[in-house]
């Protein structure tokens, strides 16, 4: 737009060169247009490859902020409504987090998605609802396309569920109450366990370590 | 907030006695913390940290640097010196003079610096040929599998420094303990405000597409 | 104690660098640069921050700000040291501010030093230099005196004395885990200390 902005004050050269601008833009628009399908960023590693960084071309931009931007809101929003004691709508608006639109294959789309969904996992357990809680945490680790120290947080998570589930069951006396608490512990600590591998991998690999 | 509320913070500082037991997650965190001393007591500080252990080792950094010697190499003042002249210098000149101490002085706007003043008879004449440029490699290459888009003749050559790039958040966030699992609402602020940084120095130095 | 300065500069010699700066011949500056910058990264900029990579682009970032706005400095025949010494601190707690850390360190440690001087002295910035060495190492120690006797003996033996973990472990008859522990505690008992100091 600037360049078009300064030819219009050139009047006598301007049209023509307003006329080839334009020109220009529009073959640009559909060069973007044809483009506007394809995901443009870095193709995703692998799962379970620790942090990888993106091409060079993927800066920093407009639509990203306005997504960090809209998750941040909901988020606040949701820190709102706890402290008012509402939690429906405080989950509501962690939800809402999970809808925001980032740029197709912004990293750090995967790490708020999988943010959110462990807040959310957490409000839903507050709330008596462990299995809409762990469907969360099962939605989050889906997504995943690799381990981050968000992953690792969304295994805590996991663990905790499990924790919580096993704790119902403390003082059952039925045979398949105890072997049911047996195993929700030791899948609690596989959780858990999981959580401190990936946390270790990914801190070696920032301090330099093999 | 109520007591259980997830989103509430831990209590800030909250020691365990020097002899209590400490349970899974401290202690993975004492030996990572202990592993960063190590590093800062071999002179070699490391260049990545994870967020909830940062405070804690600038605490023991700046522990020892009030009792212990403290050099600056002649060298490193030096270079560290005209670095800060030579950014000064720029900044007069109406540049950016943006210094970094981990990146090579090429600041990603010059090419944009020097843009001010051109006709536009220049701008759209460049835009245009960049507009066919694009136009004829999209036209040949259509059906074939992508490419990369050519890159604009007024960008600078440089790759974009990693403080400018969308990027995996781990490192500004790092390792999440137990008790922050649900601190989300923290995070979110932390990256958005790191991003935003970025986000404004690419737009101050033009950089932006 | 600190490398030794570039070289002692006299004032009136510092009042001409700074004149001819003022002047527009901003490299006249180097030779202040050289002789203040080890004392502003040793005594103001390190123990404010705790991180070496930090403390080096704040330095330079310093520096480089009094490059630039060396038009505001007015001669007031003292040394040039006080004025850069209040950017550096203003820098500092811009650093802590965005990084929403806590500022507990930075506020402990900000109390200005007061020096009365010959001004017609040159050694006004290494006296501030000292003095400000002597009041860190005053809240240093005052502040481990504080902790319980576990947590100081971990923080003397690792971080003042460096011994080995493994070391510190064997005097304390401990584990290198649980000395791992104990020191980890020690450093957030300390932290929360110079905060609680400062609140008070």
């Amino acid at each position: 737009m600037t360049s078009l902005t300064l030819a219009r004050a050139w009047t006598r050269r301007g049209r023509a060169a307003v006329g080839l601008v334009v020109v220009a833009l529009l073959a640009l628009a559909a060069l973007a247009a044809c483009e506007a399908s394809d995901d443009g960023r870095a193709t995703a590693p692998p799962a379970g490859r620790v942090t990888q960084v993106t091409q060079p071309e993927d800066g920093i931009d407009q639509p990203l902020m306005i997504a960090l931007s809209q998750a941040k809101n909901f988020h606040h929003k949701a820190k709102v409504y706890m402290s008012d004691g509402k939690p429906d709508l405080a989950i509501a608006a962690v939800r809402g987090v999970l809808a925001v639109t980032f740029p197709a294959g912004a990293p750090e789309a995967e790490d708020v998605r999988a943010d959110a969904r462990a807040l959310l996992a957490k409000l839903l357990l507050a709330q008596g609802q462990p299995d809409a809680a762990m469907s969360e945490i099962d939605a989050g680790l889906a997504a995943a396309t690799r381990e981050s120290f968000f992953v690792a947080n969304l295994y805590t998570v996991r663990g905790e569920i499990l924790e919580a589930q096993a704790a119902k069951l403390d003082g059952a006396t039925a045979p398949d109450d105890v072997t049911r608490s047996r195993e929700l512990k030791r899948q609690a600590i596989v959780a858990y366990d999981k959580s401190i591998a990936i946390n270790e991998a990914l801190q070696r690999q920032l301090m330099g370590h093999p | 907030m109520r007591p259980d509320d997830p989103t509430d913070l831990p209590p800030d500082d909250d020691v365990p006695a020097p002899d209590a037991a400490a349970d899974a997650t401290e202690r993975a965190r004492a030996k990572a913390f202990a592993e960063l001393i190590d590093k800062v007591v071999a002179g070699r500080p490391p260049a990545a940290v994870p967020s909830e252990q940062q405070e804690l080792l600038e605490v023991a950094t700046a522990l020892r640097a009030s009792v212990r010697p403290v050099e600056l190499g002649a060298s490193r003042r030096s270079a560290i010196v005209e670095s800060a002249l030579a950014a000064a210098i720029d900044r007069r000149a109406g540049g950016h003079g943006r210094v970094s101490a981990s990146l090579p002085v090429v600041p990603i706007g010059r090419a944009a610096s020097r843009r001010g003043g051109r006709t536009p008879w220049l701008i759209a004449a460049t835009t245009s040929l960049v507009a066919a440029a694009a136009l004829t490699l999209w036209l040949r290459d259509r059906g074939a599998p992508h490419a990369a888009p050519p890159a604009p003749a007024t960008a600078a050559a440089a790759p974009l420094p990693l403080e400018l790039r969308s990027r995996p958040a781990d490192p500004l966030v790092g390792a999440i303990p137990a008790e922050r699992a649900g601190a989300a609402l923290d995070r979110i602020d932390t990256i958005y405000a790191d991003r935003l940084d970025g986000f404004r120095a690419r737009t101050m130095s033009g950089g932006l597409r | 104690m600190v490398s030794e300065p570039a070289s002692e500069l006299p004032l009136d010699e510092e009042a001409r660098l700074i004149r001819q700066a003022q002047g527009g011949d901003l490299d006249a500056m180097r030779p202040l640069l050289e002789r203040y910058a080890p004392p502003l990264y040793a005594t103001v900029i390190l123990p404010r921050l705790g991180n070496a990579v930090s403390a080096e682009e704040v330095l330079r970032d310093t520096l480089a700000t009094a490059v630039e706005k060396i038009d505001r400095f007015t001669w007031q025949g003292k040394t040039i040291y006080p004025w850069l010494r209040q950017i550096a601190i203003n820098k500092i707690f811009d650093v802590h501010r965005s990084a929403k850390r806590s500022r507990r360190l930075a506020d402990a440690m900000a109390h200005e030093v007061a020096t009365e001087t010959d001004p017609e002295s040159s050694a006004d910035a290494q006296l501030m230099a000292d003095q400000e060495r002597a009041h860190q190492r005053a809240l240093i120690e005052s502040t481990l005196a504080d902790l319980p006797e576990r947590y100081r003996t971990a923080i003397e033996l690792r971080l003042i004395g460096e011994l080995s973990r493994d070391e510190c472990a064997r005097r304390l008859q401990i584990s290198v885990g649980a000395f791992d522990v104990l020191l980890h505690r020690a450093v957030r008992a300390f932290r929360k200390c110079v905060g609680d100091r400062d609140a008070s």
